[in-house]
């Protein structure tokens, strides 16, 4: 079964760095989610598995099988890499009918029809396309055209199933839904599946294995808990979550954080006595809790704007010149400019060094 | 663990031999690679060396030019060739006076055509004027149909028989008015004819152009009160500049080396352009010279080029306009709405119908000249007894015409054919390439034959098909020679249209096969070429029309038994059997009309869609 390795792997286009330094090992069987605004080698990284793209530099393994190597400059070609790739734009053969695209794959491999036609209903009834057979991509919905992508890829009985942002494409209710499909095909099939996506909640929702990536380099490799609760640096911070992280400039005294600027301190729980000097602060919306007495870890503030979400609110609130986020519960009380005091979660806090960015706490 | 800092010295090369080697081969076993360079090798040697050739030929004493040149010797260098061309007291016959007869007829027929083109495009796509529908279809035909039988047609019309001698035209038939000689012969007619034959070009990318032109633009400067002048002038001619610079461009370029017209309507009055002297010296064996010509044609077609790319900028022919907005309201032209489409269509009837009516009424007549109805025969076209009208029997019944309408149209369908192919495969390799040096050259290569002439075209096969190409056999005389120089002279539109559709086709449909471990044939026979279908059947369509209705290129190649329809009628008009000259021009806008409605209804491709052709 196919784990797949990437060592030191590099891509320039000319001189720019599309992917750094890489090194990621993709366990087998993981849902694995390459993570990243665009621009930030996500697609490259996955098109290099593919053998779509060559390397400058670096080893690719997939299943102990060397398929690149810089070194001696050894190249599996796509064909024999044994993986099969929903592009972005679903790359369905447009003068070919459903049937003839799913066959494709099965013709090229010479199996006989008889074979190719129980293979692709098979595939077909798998992901609920029966009865499209005769259809031309054109006469598909975005969702039927996705699902007849995946049923290409799968006929074949691939190990290795690659996704650059499938669900891309697709409008917010459909993608909600495809999204636990994805999830239980993932489960259904037991495939390794390494997925493209830059839409943070798509890889949260669906993943065993979050890469976030940034300008090439590699910011986090973790599990989607992980990623969320303990970030890495700033970036990941920042990038993760729907709404997002409140930040503050502070400074540790005297085991304590406090900010001049913004008048609040906040007393330094037992894990954080190593921090010291310029810090900034991290903590997620829905760890600030509007309370109506005060504490040590409570600051006062003021309502900004109320945003009520059905679900829940979104508080804005103001603390002199700084902006912070709130998620609070449904039925929060909180009018505008009305003054409310905001309870810190320490034990939810991240704290990053000011200089570097990068998470203090984290091991 | 994961984080690492950035690699920051420069990429780590492959260093060791064998993976260097290894890359190589990686590198050129590449299928647009592999190609690209297959396809560099057969353009440099049918495009690139016949030029370089033709300018060593300037430089090298000919053989039949030894006793010209005093105390020289067959193959020496010498200026001999370009000392008598440019600086010699022949200098201004031989190529000042042509040079500049060349650049007066470019210029006035591309100022004339883009005012009409201009001004028809505005009416159709913004005004009111009744009629559009039929305007539409009718305006591409002056396009479609061959220049040169308008230009006998033109003669047929304004003939008199003062002056120069000969037989009455029409006009003078009808009305006993002699019009001036310069109206029937010279740069009047030449222009007036070329203008007709190139004004759908700019209505073309015009109306095109101007409607996705984004309403909201012109609607603004309504709301600030400005009129319909003020708004043509000052909102719609600028933001169309660019496509109008590429238009004129492209128009000057394409007569630049028009030869038909000239020859018909210049040269029987020693009016000659460069086209026109380049096949005079041809005819009197005196190719280096006339070479000189051709590369004269050359050198002002690659200053177009380069002055519309820098000037211009081919690419930002159409950033300005947006793909959205609305429909602006049409314009009203009031009362005048009637005139003006009664007009439009006289005029268009004038340039298309008018033409091919006059050569069909000529070839009715017994004598030339001689416009009543008692006049006339239909011995021109069923006429079988060979003792009268000097034995010459009527074209539907000589097997030679029909040889040569079967030997037209086999060159139109191979060289169709061939350079569709030739474009796709072209198109493929550019696009993949795109951005790398390999397909920077061929795209290059590609358009060198837009540069050359027709005739100069026509004048460099010539010599090199007298010996052995490479691999080929001295291919002079065979009609396998006639559809080389078709095809590649037709390459640049073909590779222009087989790049437009590869590159509409995503590399991910190319790549999703590839995933499966189909082949590059594979992928490219199941994939690619049914994919970019219309593109080629497209390229084959106007390939097909273009090289049918060509003149220029073929008539110094041709030889008795590859002879072709345009030159037939080339040869009958120069000894002025007005009859079957015309009746053969008639049969060729029957074929190309016929042609471009049958393709079109076959392949669902428009001509007009894809510009391009020939003279």
């Amino acid at each position: 079964m196919p784990e797949i390795v990437l060592t030191d792997l590099n891509k320039y286009f000319g001189d720019v760095g599309a992917v750094k330094d890489l090194d990621l090992v993709i366990p087998d069987g993981a849902f694995f989610t390459l993570l990243g605004p665009s621009g930030c080698g996500k697609t490259t990284t996955l098109r290099m598995i593919a053998g779509l793209t060559k390397p400058t530099t670096g080893q690719i393994t997939i299943g102990g099988k060397t398929v690149f190597d810089s070194t001696t400059w050894t190249i599996v070609p796509p064909g024999k890499r044994k993986l099969g790739m929903v592009f972005q734009s679903y790359a369905l053969w447009p003068h070919m009918t459903v049937w003839e695209n799913i066959a494709f794959p099965l013709r090229i491999k010479k199996m006989s029809e008889d074979t190719i036609k129980t293979k692709i209903e098979t595939v077909m009834d798998q992901v609920q396309i029966r009865g499209l057979e005769k259809r031309y991509a054109s006469e598909l919905s975005g969702g039927q055209q996705q699902r007849v992508a995946v049923a290409r890829e799968l006929v074949t009985g691939v190990d290795v199933l690659l996704m650059d942002e499938p669900l891309g494409n697709l409008d917010a209710q459909l993608r909600i839904e495809m999204r636990s499909e994805l999830k239980k095909l993932h489960a259904s099939t037991g495939q390794t599946i390494i997925y493209v996506t830059h839409d943070q909640l798509e890889a949260m929702t669906m993943s065993t294995h979050v890469a976030v990536m940034k300008d090439g380099l590699l910011q986090q490799l973790s599990d989607p808990d992980d990623i969320y609760a303990k970030p890495r640096n700033t970036f990941v911070a920042k990038f993760i979550g729907d709404t997002p992280i409140n930040l503050l400039d502070m400074e540790v005294k005297e085991g304590r954080l406090e900010s001049k600027r913004l008048g609040i301190q906040l007393p330094l729980i037992e894990q954080h006595k190593k921090v010291k000097g310029k810090v900034i602060l991290g903590i997620r919306p829905e760890c600030l809790k509007v309370v109506t007495e005060q504490s040590p870890t409570t600051i006062k503030a003021i309502v900004d704007t109320v945003l009520p979400a059905g679900s829940e609110v979104l508080l804005r609130i103001r603390l002199h010149e700084e902006f912070l986020n709130i998620v609070a519960p449904r039925g929060v009380q909180a009018t505008m400019d009305q003054d409310i005091y905001i309870d810190f979660d320490m034990n939810e806090v991240c704290i990053f060094d000011q200089d570097t960015g990068t998470n203090l706490l984290a091991g | 663990m994961f984080l690492k800092t950035p690699m920051l010295e420069a990429k780590r090369e492959t260093s060791n031999f064998q993976a260097r080697l290894n890359k190589f081969i990686d590198w050129i076993t590449t299928p647009w690679v592999l190609l690209s360079l297959f396809l560099v090798v057969i353009l440099a040697y049918f495009v690139l060396s016949p030029f370089l050739e033709i300018v060593k030929t300037t430089f090298t004493v000919q053989l039949s030019d030894v006793r010209r040149i005093p105390g020289s010797e067959a193959g020496q260098f010498t200026t001999y060739y370009w000392f008598r061309t440019l600086i010699s007291d022949m200098r201004t016959n031989l190529f000042f006076k042509p040079l500049m007869n060349t650049l007066t007829i470019t210029a006035g027929y591309t100022v004339l055509a883009l005012a009409i083109g201009i001004c028809l495009a505005y009416l159709v796509v913004r005004t009111n004027m009744p009629f559009k529908k039929f305007i539409e279809r009718v305006v591409i035909i002056p396009y479609i149909i061959p220049s040169w039988p308008m230009a006998l047609a033109w003669l047929t019309l304004t003939k008199s028989d003062t002056g120069g001698g000969g037989t009455p035209g029409i006009i003078q038939y009808l009305t006993g008015v002699a019009l001036p000689e310069w109206v029937t012969y010279g740069p009047f007619p030449i222009i007036i004819i070329l203008a007709i034959n190139y004004f759908a070009y700019t209505y073309l990318l015009f109306s095109a152009a101007l409607s996705t032109l984004d309403s909201q633009l012109e609607e603004s400067a309504i709301m600030h009160g400005a009129s319909r002048k003020t708004i043509f002038r000052k909102i719609i001619l600028p933001i169309m500049f660019p496509a109008l610079g590429s238009a004129f461009i492209l128009t000057f370029s394409k007569g630049l080396g028009t030869f038909g017209v000239p020859a018909f309507l210049g040269v029987p009055r020693r009016y000659y352009v460069l086209s026109t002297i380049l096949y005079s010296q041809m005819q009197n064996l005196r190719s280096a010279e006339g070479f000189i010509a051709a590369i004269a044609m050359v050198l002002l077609a690659l200053l177009l080029v380069y002055v519309n790319h820098r000037m211009i900028g081919v690419r930002k022919q159409f950033t300005t306009v947006s793909g959205k907005g609305g429909r602006a309201e049409l314009v009203d032209l009031g009362k005048w709405k009637y005139p003006i489409a009664i007009a439009v269509v006289v005029f268009l009837l004038a340039a298309s119908v008018l033409p091919a009516g006059i050569l069909f009424y000529n070839t009715l007549m017994e004598r030339v000249g001689d416009y009543s109805l008692s006049n006339l025969t239909a011995h021109y076209w069923i006429g079988t007894d060979p003792t009268v009208r000097e034995g010459h029997i009527g074209l539907l019944v000589n097997s030679r015409i029909w040889k040569a309408a079967w030997n037209t149209i086999v060159l139109g369908g191979l060289t169709g054919v061939l350079s569709a192919l030739l474009g796709i495969l072209l198109g493929y390799a550019i696009s993949r390439g795109r951005g790398t040096k390999l397909a920077l050259i061929l795209e290059q290569l590609s358009f060198l034959p837009f540069l050359i002439p027709g005739i100069a075209f026509g004048a460099i096969y010539l010599t090199m098909s007298a010996y052995r190409m490479g691999p080929l056999p001295p291919l002079y005389g065979t009609f396998a020679l006639l559809v080389l120089v078709s095809t590649m002279k037709r390459l640049p539109n073909a590779t222009r249209s087989g790049t437009a559709s590869m590159m509409q086709v995503s590399m991910e449909m190319e790549e999703a096969a590839m995933v499966h471990g189909a082949s590059w044939l594979t992928t490219f026979r199941k994939v690619m070429l049914p994919l970019t279908k219309n593109g080629f059947m497209a390229g084959f369509i106007l390939t097909f029309i273009g090289t049918m209705k060509s003149l220029s290129l073929i008539v110094l190649l041709y030889t008795p038994s590859t002879i072709i329809l345009p030159v037939i009628t080339f040869e009958y008009a120069n000894r002025e059997l007005r009859q079957l000259s015309d009746g053969i021009a008639v049969l060729i806008i029957v074929l190309v009309l016929v042609g471009n409605y049958v393709a079109s209804k076959l392949t669902g491709a428009k001509v007009s869609r894809a510009f391009g052709g020939g003279e």
